[in-house]
């Protein structure tokens, strides 16, 4: 079951976002009014501060299993007169206005999912995925571990892998071909180096801008090929993993790490697979 | 349905000004050259054309800047009886070796391990909060004389100053617009979890409160105090079930308080003696 409560915020509210939580429970804007704050300090010689904030009506949401949790909740809510920043100048000022009790059938019903295109980084893959997307998936993190014409090895070392096969199909990830499995992985690569590649700052080694101390390419390599069999652990350690962060993705773009390449291109697989848009050829050969 | 008092009494110091010209402004709005009050929402109201009853729409503003002119003065009534306070800022130089810390105050915070100041105690610093709140209802400007608004809303007088910077041959080249308001308007300071010789202090400084907004040496910012009132102010919000849902009502009760204006002043001047003494 749902408590809805429904407030104005008389005064602006600073925040950088139109979600945010007041005594844990989510609170979004239904229509945000956008406002700059700005403060001086009349006894120093310096530009005043400008804080982004927000005004108008918002809606809270708290889920409850009992009347008496309700009513507790809804208490602690009116008590608030304000809230945020700069509250004892005046600001985050609230007026309550109605409040609703949705039984949670409803309101599930009424929910619509969200298909946004934003990639979200997981902390681990899901469980349910077909062999065809964990291949998939498999290729997309292995990738940059392989000999290629166009480059070596993003680790230096190249770890010997016991599917040979698998091995030459990685090898050719830069080539031409007609296998749909490199073409798909080709677009979801792109895309990953677009969303990463913004900054040109060329480095001629494969440490990026924040690296700090040296990394052992060979241990690194081993723990690799361990893990290698397994999708869900391969994805947990290069989560994980430090020594990759400090591995630039290319050279020409010193600041990006390959630790993010890698799990962009996962995590885009998922979203897309979760929200029905990958290409159905892939499945079904 | 059973009605439920949801908060506690507060202590409110009321107080009522006048100001002939006041710019508390924010800042220009982006591809404008006029700078403007820290807009809010719009506000409905109705008023009477002959019998027909009309909706409105009107821009609120908000009163910027009261509590640290309120503050200044308070630094200023402080310094006046001898006593060392913080300053607002926190650096003692600028980086031209500008001094910024006047005689007879220290930096903002520096008291705060060892013997707080009073001005420390009453606005606090970066990481601690302040005891008190000052907030004034957003300002208005509504010519209709029937008009009936459901909130609390304060009608001025608000316009626009335009000003010159450069001309020639009396064509402006450079010009700008400031925003003003003029009229009687009331603000509040929540002084609920203030000691008497606090808030005694914070009245004594209200008292001799002058200054709003910038330009106030040309004559803009101008404040005359008239009245200011100590109240005590219980709030109801009683939520009002109707079926599934409730309707939040909101219902304000007020008491006026004369002694213990008289009271806190005279445990401030205690307070004044003492620190004499000490020092």
């Amino acid at each position: 079951m749902q408590l809805i409560l429904h407030g104005k915020f008389i005064t602006p509210l600073i925040t950088k976002r139109t979600t945010f939580k007041i005594k844990g429970c989510n609170t979004k804007f239904s229509q945000p009014r956008r406002r700059i704050y700005s403060k001086i300090h009349s006894t120093k010689p310096m530009f005043p501060y400008a804080l982004i904030c927000y005004l108008g009506e918002f809606e809270l949401s708290y889920s409850y299993s009992s009347k008496n949790r309700a009513n507790k909740k809804i208490h602690e809510l009116l008590r608030i007169k304000s809230i945020g920043r700069y509250s004892s100048e005046g600001l985050g000022k609230i007026q309550w206005i109605k409040g609703e009790l949705h039984p949670s059938s409803t309101r599930s019903e009424n929910k619509k999912q969200r298909n946004s295109r934003r990639v979200r980084i997981r902390k681990g893959l899901p469980h349910n995925l077909p062999t065809k997307i964990q291949q998939l998936i498999r290729y997309a993190l292995l990738h940059d571990f392989v000999h290629t014409p166009r480059h070596k090895s993003k680790i230096y070392i190249e770890p010997l892998f016991d599917d040979g096969e698998f091995i030459t199909l990685l090898r050719q990830h830069h080539d031409n071909s007609n296998n749909v499995l490199i073409q798909t992985f080709q677009k979801y690569d792109r895309i990953a180096a677009s969303i990463t590649r913004k900054i040109r700052s060329p480095r001629t080694t494969r440490y990026n801008w924040y690296s700090t101390q040296n990394i052992d390419f060979i241990e690194l390599c081993r723990n690799i090929k361990e893990v290698v069999p397994n999708i869900w652990k391969l994805y947990k350690y290069i989560y994980e993993s430090k020594a990759l962060t400090c591995i630039s993705e290319a050279l020409e773009y010193g600041h990006t790490s390959l630790r993010n390449h890698l799990l962009i291109i996962a995590n885009l697989i998922v979203q897309d697979f979760q929200q029905n848009r990958i290409e159905v050829n892939l499945c079904s050969e | 349905m059973k009605v439920i008092e949801l908060i506690n009494p507060s202590k409110i110091l009321r107080v009522y000004c006048y100001t002939p010209i006041s710019k508390p402004l924010n800042g220009s709005i982006p591809r404008s050259n006029t700078s403007h009050f820290l807009r809010l929402c719009p506000v409905e109201y109705t008023y009477k054309n002959g019998k027909e009853e009309k909706i409105a729409k009107t821009e609120t503003y908000l009163i910027k800047g009261i509590r640290g002119a309120v503050r200044h003065q308070v630094m200023k009534l402080c310094h006046s009886h001898g006593l060392e306070v913080c300053h607002t800022s926190d650096k003692e130089t600028d980086k031209h070796g500008n001094q910024l810390l006047p005689k007879g105050f220290h930096l903002i915070g520096s008291c705060k391990n060892t013997d707080e100041c009073i001005i420390h105690q009453v606005f606090g610093s970066k990481r601690s909060t302040s005891l008190i709140s000052v907030y004034a209802d957003p300002i208005t400007s509504i010519n209709h004389a029937t008009a009936r608004i459901s909130q609390n809303l304060q009608n001025v007088q608000i316009a626009t100053e335009h000003r010159m910077v450069q001309s020639y041959d009396g064509n402006s080249i450079q010009d700008f617009g400031e925003r003003y308001f003029s009229g009687e308007f009331y603000f509040e300071i929540d002084v609920t979890q203030c000691e008497k010789s606090q808030l005694g202090m914070l009245i004594e400084a209200i008292m001799n409160l002058h200054k709003l907004g910038g330009g106030f040496n040309s004559g803009y910012g101008h404040i005359r105090i008239q009245k200011f009132q100590l109240l005590y102010r219980s709030i109801a919000r009683n939520p009002e079930w109707d079926g599934d849902g409730f309707i939040v009502k909101e219902t304000v009760k007020e008491k006026v308080r004369k002694k213990e204006v008289l009271t806190s002043l005279k445990s401030w001047k205690e307070y004044l003696k003492e620190s004499s003494k000490c020092n």
